[in-house]
């Protein structure tokens, strides 16, 4: 499928050029898969975002029964009732290399990479699948994707792995995951602003662009690798500069609205958890409707979270250590308070219309954890789809893949690329797509 | 070297301490080589592997994720240590091979263990030494700001936003693998950096920085530096301490005659013992007119008194407090200070906070009225019994009702002490009152005595006035009486100050009068240093002792009530008091006053402005006034060409500040490129030359020198020594989490830290140093998990209403004073285990129910063993964070203590964990221990948590915010007995140190794991081990002071080397 190069725009070639001189990893991937398998452009784009919860949901309610066609929803996903049509329920998915290792970080840095974690004081998580469509599809858009987080990353190692896989799911090297961004204001900017570079800052990103050059030379193959990072930073910056004001889309299709519909929030992380969940799912729903991304990951929380919630009357006992209490009834009502959040993004995205379709439609949401229980059952994964990929997802289902021998999260994420137009062979620890989404 | 190379070690990595013990159970029987050993495995070895594990531990099944079939030669284990570590540790505990397989015969046991050992042990005697594969390093979150800090000389934190700190290595921040770059974070980089570059103040002589970004606040600071400067020398008010000169004249006069003694070696003594500074210069010039054997005008009654004065022993003085007060009631009212001070004037109005002074007056001195009082804050308790108060001269009043009172708090209730209230009559000149009668020291000082009373707040008011004017006061001095050390001779001296002053005062205020030109204080000669109005005579008494010797308050007020934006005059201070030095220090801090404030250009302008509101019938104000535009408009013209001259000089010192920033020194092509991005920016961008150089700022500050500690090893193989710059910023970084300060830049210069006699005393000079208290809240803070206690949000504070943000700080830091104290003053890392002191303040203290802690500062307190407290285990922060949020955790405290503190090793829990049914705490009325003993009977819990939950019970006395407590949370009597695996129970915190004492070995090789790990910002591998253990040698042999694991470090190859840009060492996976 590979297009002739010289319908390539020179640009295109080198920043695929450039790109697999930077990101050795990819090489192996054509730099303009994402053009060569585009819908067509009069069609609105597909967006893909994850939606990740710490700690998993109260087993017994977390469930979806289908009966001739209709959802009926557990007590955890009651909130997303109204959207049951747009749902796509998968029992019995899971990642085989976040076994066996031990539990919490092992389980969460890997979650949308499907590789096993370096630990031992390393850091190596594979690159995420969010990441991995940002760098191709986000191409196409002013902003390659948004990663918003709710809690601030921890620091300390826990039984033998950087706390950092607890913060992080998504990886845009596999030794670099991609900074969770706790400022709506910051990804407001960067949504709608200049993203806190400007036009004048291009001599000092060129002059010190010099400077790593130089220095790249002369320091050991091991810090090339570090240096590099940075060298492809200041690049992406300067890139940022260079397209600021041009429009990236196709001809054809636009998005139904291009400013901003909500004011710039106040430069601060908000105090209140239930006022920064919400300015984040805002966000995100904005990005999309507006085209400005076309790939967000929001982590509600981390893994192993220290959030308590004193909105819902429950400050007296951390996240974590209420996904320990299965029975307490509090525990449920946290679940659903984070699923309520998804429902709140749901009924943002379903209230946009495109063409024929809602945003809602046009979108896929995974909706997913770690593990299933607070108590690290991570032998099967609490997974929900919602929207339908631009019709490409067949919704209102219960799929259950326990007995089934392909029932790696990879192969879900190969499944997904597809729908956003990227065609992998393989990806973590499958190279198989799941013939049912 | 070579022999490293041949082999290609893909894991060299450590995590189990239990190698260091096998090393020294080894050491004692014969050493093989690496190669004799090798040489065992085929036939002693593998078999058993064959025999007891490959069974589940292969390819296929791969159980516990490890497979054993690989292992075919002995070099293959030399590419697995750590997975090695772990099949040593699990057959030693017995854990494997698992009770339902066959079990090999002890004798094999052992000899599988003894093997392994033994290989690990020759194999890190093969590689000791090598500096490992050390990734680059970004400055971390924290490191940012402290180098900020230490660049700057401003701490001014521009990292808030960056992403946070994540950990790796040995859980530390510092370490390359876990500081990640990415585009978002570049928008985050300059932000920081233009933040620094808008705290950049641009100077006559080149750059410096400011707490503020806001040019009115430079303004302000370099006239405050002046102000600080003129403090030095003289009181609030621009007056010598007369009395302390005197004073060290008079001592000097009775010296012993048979010692002979130099004036300024006196002097030096005297400053000394007194610890006030004086100037020598003026004490020479002093003494001299003292000693003039014949004195004229009034210099010979100062001189007679001088020779008859007895000096008032320094027992019999008091320390009065003297207040200035303000002219009037708005002390931003420029006309205010452009009044000067005259000995006794009230000047300052701020420390002291006055309250309802009214009355502006035009006269010296403040204006009593009805309403007026001043309330006096002496920040701690303090004693008086006598207030006097100075009156201006001439006076107004025939007499007031005045009253003190005291209070604890500003706002009352206040008390009158007995004699509180007294009639106040104020002066008619020369000391002398309304009723004739004389002040003791003849400056019109009045004596007011009470019955002593003790307060921190004290308040002066005018009750009633009793007849004639308002009363008029120039100065109030609690206390009984000035400290004087000759009262009478500094009373002659003053009053003829007095006589003098108002002789020629009224002259020199004439233009002053109408707001412009302050022609200032010294009236008492001219220009060519005569005597203006008084006699030829006095000139000498005149020069010897202005009143005032400048004018302190240096007003830059840029107000519409004045031409000039500030006053200086200090020709007297110069004159008398200043060496070369002083002077041309004080020239500069005025240069850069008037550069700041851009004056000569701004008098131009507001000279044109007041001649444009001069009335038609001033027109020779006018005329005066416009004749002098021209000398003023050349003035601003040089100004001008002076500001273009200094461009230069500031753009060097961006370049100087880049080689501190990049902490080594630049070469000259990078100079240049600085010089040529600041040109382009001029020509190109059209940028001014302020904005070019915040661009430049920016610039260096984001370039990857900066923001990188970058190594740059020769092209070799093998170890390379690091250049002497790069061992700086190691040490530095270690130590302080910043940049080389000037000491260690001028010793990396001089390549001395190549001599480990130099290296070694840096490393002390630094640990002594404030600034190592990042080591206490980086190093320590991370390893003991204190660090960030501060934003600690476990706690509901609706259940624990007394955990206050504020006490989450103090146990912060109460946590980090002790790290602090720690390695500042060497102490032994042993206390870390048991101490009997610790740091509070009140708060904290009545948290912990220590009694007798006064006031919110920080200090040491001992003794406090008998209260529950000492030692790492009972800082409230590491208590309240290993708990749960409402109950204690024997879980969590006791994975702590045997982790973090042992650095023993727990698996971890499996994948799906029973529940623990903590409900059962609350419903069936068990107490923690019952739920986690029944937690315990299941077999798959029961082999970790014997080997954590007894060191969490033995600290349940201590609630989920760290307070001692004598029941749980339902009631329950505590129970703090501990039964640890296969050793002696104990019970409770002297049961659990005394426990940690006996296995102090392990503590102090995991606190030596720990350290290492952090000062070389990677994992600590099989080749530190013999490093390790030198550290516990050293430490052990000096007294387990902080400073001998740190020198262990330091002088360490490892620490002083990399590995050469070509060398094939692989990186560990």
């Amino acid at each position: 499928m590979k297009q002739p190069l010289r319908n390539l725009s020179r640009r295109t070639f080198l920043r695929g050029l450039g790109a697999s001189i930077a990101l050795p990893w990819l090489e192996s991937i054509p730099a303009w898969a994402d053009e060569a398998t585009s819908r067509p452009s009069n069609e609105p784009p597909v967006r893909f975002a994850c939606v990740f919860a710490g700690n998993g949901f109260v087993k017994k309610d977390w469930w979806v029964k289908e009966t001739d066609g209709t959802l009926e929803l557990g007590d955890v996903l009651t909130s997303v009732e109204a959207f049951k049509e747009k749902l796509t329920f998968i029992r019995g998915l899971y990642n085989p290399n976040a076994r066996g290792c031990g539990i919490h970080s092992c389980m969460t840095g890997n979650l949308l990479t499907g590789t096993r974690l370096a630990s031992g004081g390393q850091i190596r998580a594979g690159v995420s699948v969010d990441q991995m469509l940002a760098q191709h599809v986000g191409r196409q858009t002013k902003v390659n994707s948004l990663v918003l987080g709710c809690e601030k990353p921890y620091a300390g190692i826990h039984a033998g792995y950087s706390m950092l896989y607890s913060s992080h799911i998504s990886w845009s090297t596999p030794t670099t995951p991609a900074p969770l961004e706790l400022y709506p204001a910051a990804a407001f900017d960067r949504l709608f602003g200049d993203g806190g570079v400007r036009r004048a800052d291009a001599s000092v990103l060129d002059s010190v662009l010099g400077d790593a050059r130089t220095v790249r030379r002369e320091v050991s193959v091991l810090d090339r690798r570090k240096l590099d990072e940075y060298l492809n930073s200041i690049r992406e910056v300067e890139r940022r500069i260079e397209d600021a004001g041009k429009d990236r889309r196709l001809e054809g299709w636009r998005p139904t609205i291009e400013k901003p519909t909500m004011n710039r929030p106040v430069d601060e992380i908000p105090q209140d958890i239930d006022v920064h969940m919400r300015l984040m799912s805002d966000l995100m729903v904005l990005a999309f409707q507006t085209d400005t991304t076309r790939v967000c990951t929001l982590k509600l929380n981390n893994d192993h979270s220290g959030m308590r919630f004193p909105n819902l009357g429950i400050d007296h006992i951390i996240h974590h250590l209420l996904s320990h209490e299965e029975g307490n009834p509090d525990w449920l009502r946290v679940n659903q308070y984070f699923v309520s959040h998804l429902a709140r993004i749901l009924a943002g995205l379903d209230a946009v219309q495109e063409g024929e379709r809602t945003l809602l439609d046009n979108t896929v949401v995974l909706f997913c954890s770690s593990m299933l229980t607070g108590s690290h059952d991570n032998s099967q994964l609490p997974v929900l789809l919602c929207g339908r990929a631009g019709g490409q997802l067949e919704s209102g289902r219960v799929l259950d893949y326990r007995e089934s021998d392909n029932r790696r999260m990879s192969s879900l994420y190969l499944s997904l690329m597809d729908k956003m137009g990227l065609r992998l062979e393989e990806f973590g620890d499958s190279s198989q797509r799941l013939a049912e989404i | 070297m070579l022999s490293r190379r041949w082999f290609t070690p893909a894991l060299i990595r450590t995590t189990s301490l239990l190698f260091c013990i096998a090393m020294a159970s080894v050491s004692l029987s014969e050493e093989l080589s690496l190669e004799q050993l090798a040489g065992q495995y085929p036939a002693r070895v593998r078999p058993l592997l064959q025999k007891y594990c490959v069974g589940c531990h292969s390819m296929e099944k791969k159980k516990g994720d490890l497979d054993l079939v690989r292992f075919e030669t002995a070099r293959d284990v030399r590419g697995a240590t750590r997975t090695w570590q772990k099949v040593i540790r699990r057959l030693r505990d017995g854990e494997m091979p698992p009770e339902k397989k066959p079990q090999p015969s002890p004798d094999e046991r052992r000899r599988l263990i003894e093997w392994s050992e033994r290989y690990l042990s020759a194999d890190a005697r093969e590689r000791a030494g090598d500096p490992g594969a050390v990734l680059l390093r970004r400055l971390t979150k924290a490191e940012y700001n402290y180098t900020i800090r230490d660049l700057t000389g401003v701490d001014l934190r521009p990292a808030r936003k960056f992403l946070e700190d994540s950990v790796a290595g040995e859980g530390f921040a510092n370490t390359g693998e876990a500081l990640i770059m990415a585009p978002d974070l570049i928008p985050k980089y300059l932000e920081a950096a233009r933040f620094v570059a808008a705290h950049t103040v641009l100077t006559p002589k080149g750059i410096r920085f400011s707490a503020s970004n806001d040019p009115h606040d430079w303004i302000a600071e370099a006239a405050q530096r002046l102000r600080d400067f003129y403090a030095q020398y003289t009181d609030g008010a621009g007056r010598l301490p007369l009395a302390d000169y005197i004073d060290v004249t008079l001592m000097y006069r009775d010296r012993d005659p048979s010692t002979e003694v130099a004036l300024a070696d006196f002097a030096a003594q005297q400053e000394l013992a007194s610890g006030k500074k004086l100037s020598s210069k003026y004490l020479r010039t002093l003494w001299d007119a003292l000693n003039e054997p014949q004195p004229a005008g009034e210099m010979a009654e100062i001189v007679r008194q001088w020779r008859a004065a007895e000096v008032v022993d320094a027992d019999d003085r008091i320390e009065p407090v003297h207040i200035e007060a303000a002219h009037s009631s708005d002390p931003g009212d420029p006309a205010t200070f452009q009044h000067p001070p005259v000995p006794g004037a009230f000047a300052q109005p701020d420390p002291y906070g006055f309250a309802n002074v009214s009355g502006p007056s035009v006269d010296q001195g403040f204006i009593w009225n009805s309403s007026s009082h001043f309330v006096v804050d002496f920040v701690e308790a303090r004693e008086f019994r006598s207030i006097c108060l100075w009156s201006g001269y001439g006076g107004g009043a025939k007499g007031a009702k005045m009253q003190v009172a005291y209070a604890t708090e500003p706002a009352g209730p206040y008390t009158t002490p007995e004699g509180g209230e007294f009639h106040y009559l104020t002066s008619i000149g020369g000391g002398v009152r309304e009723d004739g009668s004389k002040s003791p020291d003849s400056t019109g000082c009045y004596v007011y005595e009470f019955k002593a009373a003790t307060a921190r707040y004290w308040r002066i008011a005018m009750v009633e006035v009793t007849a004639g004017h308002m009363p008029r006061t120039t100065g109030i001095h609690f206390g009984p009486i000035p400290d004087m050390v000759a009262p009478g001779l500094i009373g002659a001296i003053s009053t003829r100050q007095s006589e003098l002053w108002k002789l020629n005062g009224q002259v020199s205020y004439l233009i002053d009068s109408i707001g412009l030109f302050g022609r200032y204080l010294i009236p008492l000669l001219d220009p060519s240093g005569r005597p203006k109005l008084d006699s030829e005579a006095n000139a000498s008494f005149a020069r010897l002792f202005p009143p005032v010797v400048c004018y302190a308050p240096t007003v830059p007020v840029n107000s519409d009530m004045t031409v000039e934006l500030s006053l200086r005059d200090d020709e007297a201070l110069s004159r008398l008091v200043l060496d070369d030095n002083e002077q041309n220090h004080l020239d500069r801090l005025w240069a850069e006053l008037r550069f700041l404030s851009r004056e000569p250009v701004e008098i131009v302008y507001n000279t044109k402005q007041f001649i444009g509101f001069q009335p038609a019938d001033r027109i020779e104000n006018t005329k005066k006034f416009a004749a002098l535009l021209p000398s003023l408009e050349a003035k601003a013209v040089e100004f001008q060409k002076s500001v273009m001259a200094a461009e230069l000089q500031q753009l060097e010192a961006v370049v100087e500040l880049a080689t501190r920033a990049w902490r080594r020194l630049l070469s000259d092509a990078e100079q240049d490129e600085l010089r040529k991005l600041y040109e382009l920016l001029l020509q190109e961008q059209k940028l001014s030359h302020d904005a070019a150089l915040r661009t430049l700022i920016t610039r260096v500050l984001v370039s990857p020198h900066f923001l990188y500690r970058i190594e740059r090893p020769a092209a070799a193989e093998g170890d390379v020594a690091l250049a002497d710059w790069e061992l700086a910023s190691r040490l530095s970084y270690f130590l302080w989490s910043s940049l080389p300060d000037d000491e260690l830049r001028a010793a990396a210069l001089a390549s001395q830290l190549q001599d480990k006699k130099q290296l070694a005393a840096q490393t002390r000079r630094m640990l002594q140093d404030p600034k190592s208290q990042a080591l206490a809240t980086e190093f320590a803070g991370q390893w003991l998990q204190f660090r960030g206690f501060d934003q600690y949000d476990g706690k509901s504070e609706s259940r624990f209403p007394t955990f206050t943000p504020e006490l989450r700080v103090a146990m912060n830091r109460e946590a980090t004073e002790f790290a602090t104290d720690m390695i500042r003053n060497d102490r032994s890392v042993r206390d870390l285990l048991r101490a009997d002191y610790t740091f509070l303040n009140d708060s904290l203290a009545q948290h912990y129910n220590i009694p007798g802690v006064q006031g919110a500062h920080f200090r040491r307190v001992d003794g406090v063993g008998r209260f529950g407290r000492g030692g790492i285990v009972t800082l409230g922060s590491v208590l309240t964070k290993q708990s749960g949020a409402l109950r204690t955790s024997p879980v969590l405290r006791g994975t702590w203590v045997v982790e973090t503190l042992l650095g023993r090793e727990i698996p971890s829990p499996p994948d799906d964990v029973p529940q623990l049914d903590e409900d059962q705490v609350s419903k069936d009325g068990l107490t923690m221990r019952q739920v986690l003993e029944r937690h315990r009977a299941d077999a798959s819990c029961s082999t970790c948590h014997a080997k954590i939950d007894p060191y969490g019970f033995a600290l349940e006395a201590y609630d989920p915010i760290g307070r001692l407590r004598d029941a749980d949370m339902h009631g329950n009597p505590l129970d703090a007995r501990a039964e640890p695996q296969g050793g002696k129970a104990f019970e409770g915190l002297t049961g659990l140190q005394g426990y940690l004492f006996e296995h102090q070995e392990e503590f102090i090789k995991q606190f030596s794991r720990k350290l290492l790990g952090y000062a070389l910002g990677r994992t600590v591998e099989l080749s530190d081990e013999p490093l390790l253990a030198d550290m516990q040698t050293q430490l052990k042999s000096n007294k387990y002071r902080f400073s001998a694991a740190v020198l262990s470090i330091v002088n360490s190859s490892q620490f002083r080397h990399h590995r050469g840009r070509n060398d094939s060492r692989e990186t560990s996976q």
